[in-house]
């Protein structure tokens, strides 16, 4: 079909704005984060083309020193790797056979438990986070990283069994049809056919469980108290709290902060929105 | 068989990819367990700690740092006591105390200012301050300041420094000296150039309008220092004042803090009321118009203002009571008061560090602003008042402000008034009385067997059934399911289910200073049963509930039409850019939603926002985007939006992928327009896909904390913030109201449990 020259032009230009639109504040960012002292000036241009060319802003974010001397941003990197992985490790580890079992298995209350996982993912975690924090402090977990750690694997335990039942949706039954007919277990086929098989779904599970802990920033502010135990977040939002935020610190920080992420996420997205969108289909 | 030369590069390249994660693996442990491992090294110093909390950033905090270090390098110190401060985010400052401090741990000492301290001492988080203890004789203290650290007679805090507000005026605008009366400002009116005023100043907070106030001989509270004052005379007068003024020209039609910044930079105003965090930029600073100057005389007396102190207060509950007194005395000492005037020029705390002052006047123009800057403050000390530091203060910014609102804009003085009187008086509401918890305990049990009976009913009825013993036979069964679900279904009952419980049970009970009381369905009937005429304000269930709805449905809409606009623009083959637009529009989705949000908080900051910049032409320089709800809403929805059509443009690119091509093509043969190809042939294919992610995404929308909370914080007053952001508060930020939070919580979870029902038979509906 050739298109008319008029569908070229508002096919592009239309583009072209969204697409403006969506750069616009990432180049202001950058410019924010090139400026010295994260002021504009009196007089602000409004082109987010950097002006000045000044790193000062990074080496404040990355070379952040406590009172006592102590090198934050790694620190603080520190607890967000440790914290994110081991409340995605509980998720997986946990979810794995459960989501083989809603996948494979016909039992009672299944419907209902899938009803429930998927019902316990729309109830966010700042309402779950009141009788968390009664029960945490009961333990006398709170604010430590393990409590926190415990806060996110909350979300992760239902998001990952859920997530995992739709990618052993995916395989066929024949597999399984003709190792059973040679005699295999559950177990057999749990393990040595259906767990090699599910591999791509687990890393993509996993990565989608380790970003969103790694994204977390409002349990952790309300959870901790000493800044060597901050989470990544929680810093780069107390530069911008209060009355006086500073703003190039802020663009910095979250430059460096989003390219991973970014980065990951373009190569995980086909296959979550797949995921997500399969799962609640087939429901 | 000989191996290939490919096979056994293939090989190598196993290696070098394995290599490669092992070396990655290596790295992440290293970054993970640097923090743990150097705390366990770090040889701990001697002597005792002594925790200090303060929310102090930039210069003030480098001071305080740096007198700390001091302390810490006195030989005498070395060895016996060291301090480690902590800095904690103003905003939650108060409710990390009263988590940390009841349960013994938390700080030593902390830094805030004196009117929190009738509330802290409601929580009983506060020890007292024996008076021997001070660095200065109590007779030595400038006014009043120990008076804002007391209750009755008992001393709780060091003063460290006070605020006071004082006048900025423009030598042009008045080049016979700054005013020394309010007439003298009056008549100033319709003498200025157009756009000029004679004064401008935040006119509806009460903080600022505390001069006017004071000088009319107005009180906060009565004599006994409890009952409210405020709305009677003499004071009540005072609030008429600004919507006078307004009319008379004296004040602008705008009279707000940007507004007051903006004209006195432009050098438009006369004068403005403002304290000592504010230092003049732009026109008026350049052509060095501006001088400071005390309060001018209201009534023909003088007057002050509310005057904040700053202290260091002693924790309740500190396990080193002694060591942290003589870490505040040594802070709020001559070393302290030096530092901080000299290098904050903020106003010392002694009579004799003022007499230095006046002997030894400062040669340069920095110096003589200082002294100036300091001297106006205590003007402002000495005929005013400090603010009163009962814990009931708390109650009555709110009224105060709506009726100095209500003035400027003009509305009926007398109901304003009367609606003012109405909020103090609902101010000390009964107490929750013990509710007797056996009646609900029964109904709890009976619930139970009726649940646990129907349940087991259901397992048998569902074990006997053609599919269960078809299950049974392959090995697929309930019964071989029970050790594969079970790892699974203890994490989820332990980590779900139990504070879903928990939360449930938590609405029955209300949370106030630390303990736990039963009251049964009260917290619910507060909630959905408010009074009338609270019904449709801010802060109230159904208000929320309406802003929520509005939130979600204009957001899911706006998200559907520009994500399938896109979509549409993206397919045609012909279009050689396609993957690389692709790309780029998926960049917002991409971002950490908390990031984009305080990204746009930035764009729509009313002095240095991107936005305001653009539309500077349009007149919006300085224009606050969170005063009004229109223009917050707005900002979060601008926001919101830039966050979430890419996701609803991606599920309907894959969706178009699955429209057969002949039945497009046979649209296009049969002459159909664009349009009518697009209602009859496109939508029908892309409905089934769009419908989940709109109900997924509408559900997100609905429960999106983040945007609301970081870009607009539910300004203005509360208005634009949605359900999940209200039961935040009500749980972090107004008091630790845990029960009433949870009875909230619970509203949320049982309308998203409708809309679910409502949603899933929509979707069992589709074709």
């Amino acid at each position: 079909m050739k298109p008319r020259t008029i569908d070229i032009v508002v096919t592009h230009m239309i583009l072209l704005l969204l697409s403006a639109v969506v750069l616009y504040p990432v180049l202001w960012v950058l410019k924010l984060a090139l400026t010295p002292g994260g002021q504009l000036g009196a007089d602000p241009s409004p082109i987010p083309v950097p002006s000045h060319f000044d790193l000062s802003n990074f080496r404040a974010f990355l070379f952040a020193r406590d009172f006592n001397g102590n090198p934050l941003f790694l620190y603080q990197l520190g607890n967000s790797l440790l914290v994110s992985g081991v409340a995605t490790l509980i998720g997986v580890l946990f979810a794995l056979s459960a989501a083989f079992a809603f996948s494979r298995f016909a039992f009672t209350g299944r419907e209902a438990g899938l009803k429930l996982m998927l019902v316990s993912q729309m109830f966010p975690a700042v309402v779950t986070a009141v009788p968390l924090i009664v029960i945490l402090d009961g333990l006398g977990l709170f604010g430590t990283t393990a409590g926190l750690v415990l806060i996110y694997a909350t979300a992760s335990v239902p998001f990952c069994i859920w997530m995992l039942k739709g990618f052993f949706d995916t395989i066929p039954r024949d597999l399984e049809e003709s190792a059973r007919l040679d005699g295999a277990g559950s177990f057999v086929i749990f393990w040595k056919i259906m767990l090699p098989l599910v591999r791509p779904g687990i890393a993509v599970t996993a990565l989608f469980s380790f970003m969103t802990a790694w994204n977390e920033f409002i349990m952790a502010s309300i959870f901790l108290d000493d800044v060597t135990r901050y989470t990544l977040p929680v810093t780069l939002q107390q530069a911008v709290g209060g009355y006086d935020p500073d703003w190039g610190l802020f663009a910095a920080g979250s430059l460096l902060l989003s390219i991973p992420v970014v980065l990951v996420f373009f190569v995980v997205q086909r296959h979550m929105v797949q995921g997500l969108t399969a799962g609640a289909v087939k429901g | 068989m000989t191996t290939a030369p490919w096979e056994g590069q293939k090989a190598q390249g196993v290696l070098s990819a394995r290599t490669g994660w092992i070396v990655l693996a290596a790295v992440l442990l290293v970054v993970v367990l640097f923090r743990p491992v150097a705390q366990m090294l770090e040889p701990t110093p001697e002597g005792v700690k002594v925790i200090l909390w303060h929310s102090q950033r930039g210069e003030e905090r480098d001071t305080l740092e740096a007198l700390l270090r001091q302390f810490n390098a006195d030989p005498r110190n070395v060895g016996r006591v060291y301090v480690e401060p902590l800095g904690v985010p103003d905003a939650a400052f108060k409710d990390k105390l009263m988590r940390n401090i009841p349960r013994g741990s938390g700080p030593d000492l902390f830094v805030r200012p004196h009117n929190e301290l009738g509330e802290l001492y409601a929580e009983h988080v506060v020890g007292e301050v024996p008076r021997d203890e001070l660095p200065f004789d109590a007779g030595q203290y400038v006014g009043k300041l120990l008076d804002g650290f007391s209750i009755e007679g008992r001393l709780y805090g060091y003063p460290l420094t006070y605020k006071g507000l004082f006048l900025f005026w423009n030598k042009r605008l008045l080049p016979g000296g700054p005013p020394r009366d309010i007439e003298d400002l009056k008549r100033l009116a319709g003498h200025l150039p157009a756009g000029s005023f004679p004064i401008v100043y935040d006119a509806t907070s009460l903080y600022f309008h505390s001069p006017f106030l004071i000088g009319a001989g107005g009180t906060v509270f009565g004599r006994d220092g409890r009952s409210f004052a405020l709305f009677d005379d003499p004071g009540v007068g005072s609030f008429r004042w600004p919507g006078e003024w307004k009319r008379d020209g004296v004040l602008p039609p705008e009279p707000n803090y940007n507004e007051m910044v903006r004209l006195f930079q432009a050098g438009q105003a006369a004068a403005i009321i403002c304290g000592p965090w504010y230092t003049p930029s732009g026109p008026v600073d350049e052509a060095h118009e501006w001088d400071v100057a005390p309060l001018p005389n209201v009534m023909g007396r003088p007057t002050g203002s509310f005057i904040t102190v700053e202290g260091v207060y002693l924790s309740a509950r500190s396990k080193h009571p002694r060591e942290a007194m003589q870490v505040a005395a040594f802070l709020a000492g001559p070393v302290g008061e030096a530092a901080r005037l000299q290098k904050l020029s903020l106003p010392p705390v002694s009579v004799s560090a003022y007499a230095r002052m006046d002997a030894n006047p400062p040669s340069d123009e920095a110096g003589r602003r200082r002294n100036d800057i300091v001297r106006v403050q205590r003007a402002a000390l000495e005929h005013g008042q400090v603010t009163p530091n009962s814990e009931r203060m708390a109650s009555v910014w709110t009224p105060a402000m709506d009726l100095l609102q209500a003035s400027l804009a003009g509305r009926s003085f007398e109901k304003a008034l009367d609606d003012a009187r109405y909020t103090l008086a609902r101010v000390d509401e009964v107490r929750p009385t013990n509710v007797d918890w056996r009646p609900y305990g029964a109904v709890l049990v009976v619930l139970l067997m009726l649940g646990t009976w129907q349940l087991v009913v259901r397992v048998r009825r569902g074990s006997a059934a053609g599919e269960a013993a078809r299950a049974r036979l392959t090995g697929f069964d309930t019964k071989s399911a029970l050790p594969y679900l079970l790892p699974g279904l203890l994490a989820v009952a332990v980590l779900v289910f139990i504070p879903l419980v928990v939360g449930a049970g938590m609405s029955l009970y209300e949370h106030e200073h630390g303990s736990f009381t039963f009251v049964g369905f009260d917290n619910f009937r507060k909630i959905l049963l408010p009074p009338i005429s609270r019904l449709l304000q801010a802060r109230s269930f159904y208000f929320a509930l309406g802003v929520t709805v509005l939130w979600t449905v204009t957001n899911v809409v706006l998200h559907v039409a520009i994500g399938v606009v896109a979509a549409l623009l993206l397919r045609p083959s012909w279009n050689r850019l396609r993957t690389p637009y692709r790309i780029l529009l998926i960049l917002p989705w991409a971002i950490p939603n908390y990031i984009t949000a305080l990204m746009w908080k930035g764009m729509f900051n009313a002095q240095v926002g991107a936005i305001n910049v653009l539309l500077a032409p349009f007149g919006f320089t300085g224009f606050n985007w969170f005063d009004r709800f229109h223009t917050a809403f707005t900002a979060n929805l601008v926001t919101n939006t830039w966050l979430g059509f890419p996701f609803m443009m991606v599920v309907t690119l894959g969706a178009l992928q699955s429209i057969p091509s002949e039945v497009e093509e046979a649209a296009v043969l049969d002459g159909a327009s664009r349009w009518q190809r697009f209602r009859h042939v496109i939508l029908p294919y892309i409905r089934p896909a769009l419908l989940p992610s709109v109900i997924l995404g509408s559900v997100w929308t609905f429960n999106m904390f983040n945007v609301i909370y970081l870009v607009s914080g539910g300004e203005p007053g509360s208005q634009t913030d949605i359900l999940i952001s209200e039961a935040y508060r009500w749980a972090f930020e107004r008091g630790q109201r845990f029960g009433y939070a949870a009875a909230y919580s619970v509203l949320i979870f049982l309308f998203l449990l409708l809309y679910s029902r409502f949603t899933s038979r929509l979707q069992r509906a589709e074709p």
